[in-house]
């Protein structure tokens, strides 16, 4: 079982005393206590979507340094290497997020597309601004993580 | 909605009595040539919202979005992911906004070098888009209601609920108030077993979720349709969440068989 599984197993182990409880708290018309637990559900929704993520930049990060070291290493024509000298110095920690998924996937297509709809929400859950409310399909993003883990190569 | 920008047609005009928000998602370079070379597309888009009254125009803003792409063999069809969303900023107060007739919105593609059978198309998302949306979403809602109720077997009841509030993310930016949607309880001989919740309509990776709530736990509902698409229903179980399944007749009847 990977890790997405793993944390999915956990995520709807919560979410399911949750929702068992915010439906008997709706049965018996206590409509309180049934919004603090659909709250919490949606809290829960957000950190495991976080806690998935950073599987996923974990990644990100290993393959594209992976693939800049390759390209240092493997190319001698200096009109290709020249650009990945520069990548190359900076492999570790001077790279933006979004720019190493562009050096894995093409900018601006699906799945370029889908990763950074998925930081942007992690930016507006991690810093807690008015888009903090977005729902979160759990389920939808599972299948996605698990797709892009995969297919992203170096 | 898409606005298609060709070497003939380069500026786009609305007219509305509403003061404009628009959200422009992104822009997709579209052509017919097989021939390809490299080449840089290098253009920018103008954004203007002016506020006009009989006497002409009163007041405006104006925004300038620079469009870039080098078009390769390997990458034909570009589309840049924008993300912007263009408002009105009162700079001066002179004329109040309700002293506008109407509001203009112009949208000009400039400096484009397009060639005959190549065109650029914009996506942008209004408040009438937003509107369209909500207004989907609750049709969605109502029918799968309508849908569960003509599924029960006999001694279930199917009645609405109490309303939960619907205030997303894409309502606040284009100044939508919050609507109240219709929840659903489900019923076997009088006694509640579950619940039916919508959760929300923009979803990243789907058209809307509602929670199946239960005194056992949760089920989600998600609608993997695409926007304005009769609803493609998937359920995700509590214990078998990795699967969606079509929502269909029997997965209902074998879940409320659970309860």
């Amino acid at each position: 079982m990977n890790i997405f599984d793993q944390l999915a197993v956990i995520y709807f182990e919560i979410d399911g005393m949750y929702a068992a409880i915010e439906a008997k708290a709706n049965s018996r018309g206590h409509f309180k206590k049934e919004m603090i637990y659909q709250k919490k559900r949606e809290q829960n929704d957000q950190a495991y979507f976080l806690f998935m993520f950073t599987r996923l930049e974990d990644r990100i990060k290993d393959l594209s340094i992976k693939l800049i070291e390759r390209k240092y290493n493997t190319l001698t024509n200096w009109n290709y290497r020249r650009t990945w000298e520069i990548l190359y110095k900076r492999r570790e920690k001077e790279i933006s997020f979004l720019d190493r998924v562009a050096l894995l996937t093409k900018l601006g297509q699906r799945d370029y597309q889908l990763v950074e709809s998925y930081y942007r929400e992690r930016n507006n859950i991690a810093h807690g601004g008015h888009a903090f409310s977005i729902p979160i399909s759990i389920p939808t993003v599972v299948v996605n993580m698990k797709r892009l883990y995969n297919d992203l190569k170096q | 909605m898409t606005i298609t920008f060709d070497h003939q047609n380069l500026i786009h005009t609305v007219i509305s009595s509403e003061k404009p928000i628009i959200f422009i998602s992104r822009a997709a370079f579209i052509t017919e040539d097989k021939n390809w070379i490299k080449r840089l597309i290098n253009s920018s888009l103008s954004i203007k919202i002016a506020c006009v009254k009989e006497k002409g125009e009163m007041k405006s803003t104006s925004d300038v979005l620079v469009l870039g792409s080098f078009i390769t063999p390997y990458s034909k069809l570009p589309e840049l992911e924008i993300n912007r969303l263009f408002s009105f900023t009162d700079t001066f107060k002179m004329t109040g906004d309700r002293e506008c007739e109407n509001w203009i919105t112009t949208i000009e593609l400039r400096d484009s070098n397009l060639k005959m059978n190549e065109k650029i198309d914009i996506s942008v998302i209004d408040k009438e888009h937003i509107n369209r949306r909500l207004n989907d979403w609750i049709e969605r809602v109502k029918n799968l209601y309508s849908e569960i109720k003509m599924w029960l077997p006999l001694n279930y009841l199917l009645e609405i609920g109490t309303q939960t509030t619907l205030f997303e993310e894409m309502m606040q930016r284009f100044n939508i108030d919050p609507i109240q949607m219709d929840t659903a309880t489900i019923y076997f001989k009088k006694k509640h077993i579950m619940s039916l919740k919508p959760k929300g309509l923009w979803i990243i990776g789907a058209n809307g979720r509602i929670d199946i709530l239960t005194k056992k736990g949760g089920h989600m509902l998600v609608d993997k349709a695409d926007q304005f698409e009769p609803p493609r229903w998937h359920i995700y179980k509590q214990n078998d969440y990795s699967i969606g399944k079509p929502f269909t007749n029997q997965e209902f009847l074998n879940i409320i068989e659970l309860y």
